[in-house]
């Protein structure tokens, strides 16, 4: 994978999750990918589980902003960093640093997710 | 920096942690090094004032981690010219007899490193690990599980 490649993933991962379509959320992950959402959390395993996960609780799309780009890519694997940010009456609500620590198969999908998250304290967010 | 240059810094890191001395501390970082426990934190900027903030946490020696009390590991996980990402854990315990476990954290650290293999850029996210999971063994999968297990 090139910086470009990983650049375009986390591109179609941030649309996917506006979308919520489940063929370009599928498209994103390997067959037998593990997705794990904290590090220490047993991972979901399998595309479609991913995929039901993704679209049991939605976020509303106009309530969430995200960027995320490569920080290091190394053969197979990247690592991505990024800011999630929650709306709400038009004003930031939470903020979220995110670290993915991912593996890639040699179709371009996705086998392996681990994220790291933590909340900007509540009290000090940017305006 | 190759993977096992990168093996040795976190191995100085630990030591220097577990030493709290002052020149094996300040030898990780280059003069300019900006150090930061959070991605939002302004950090620490500058070796001198690294090695301050780990020798006197709060301002003071007390709040020192005491010698025998914790366990690390850090384990590179992607090298990409001259920046590194590794992660791995850190567990505390109550006392010297390491028989329970206070807290846990999984770490990733961003790294970027000058020519001469100071670490310039620090970076830290951690994440508390709930109670019940804060065991010995591999908290990463699949392939990623061989990077961070104990």
């Amino acid at each position: 994978m090139t910086r470009d490649d990983v650049q375009r993933w986390l591109d179609r991962y941030v649309e996917a999750w506006r979308t919520y379509d489940p063929a370009a959320i599928g498209d994103l992950f390997a067959d037998d990918v593990s997705y794990a959402y904290q590090p220490y959390r047993e991972p979901t395993r399998g595309r479609d589980a991913v995929v039901s996960e993704w679209l049991e609780s939605q976020d509303d799309p106009d309530s969430w902003e995200a960027r995320y780009e490569p920080y290091a890519v190394d053969g197979d694997r990247a690592v991505a960093v990024g800011e999630s940010r929650y709306l709400e009456g038009g004003k930031l609500a939470r903020l979220y640093y995110n670290v993915w620590l991912l593996r890639f198969d040699e179709e371009g999908r996705c086998a392996e997710f681990v994220e790291y998250w933590r909340e900007h304290p509540k009290d000090s967010l940017p305006a | 920096m190759t993977r096992d240059d990168v093996q040795a810094w976190l191995d100085r890191y630990i030591a220097a942690w577990a030493a709290y001395d002052a020149d094996a501390i300040g030898d990780l970082f280059a003069d300019d090094a900006v150090y930061r426990y959070h991605p939002s934190d302004d950090g620490f900027v500058g070796r001198d004032a690294i090695v301050r903030a780990w020798l006197e946490p709060s301002g003071d020696a007390s709040t020192r981690d005491e010698p025998d009390t914790w366990e690390a590991h850090y384990e590179p996980f992607a090298l990409d010219g001259g920046r590194a990402v590794a992660v791995g854990w850190s567990r505390y315990y109550t006392d010297t007899s390491k028989s329970t476990v206070t807290d846990m954290w999984d770490n990733v650290y961003l790294l970027e490193f000058a020519s001469d293999g100071r670490c310039r850029l620090f970076v830290e996210s951690f994440v508390a690990r709930p109670e019940g999971r804060r065991g010995k063994g591999s908290h990463l999968t699949g392939d990623f599980g061989a990077a961070s297990d104990t």
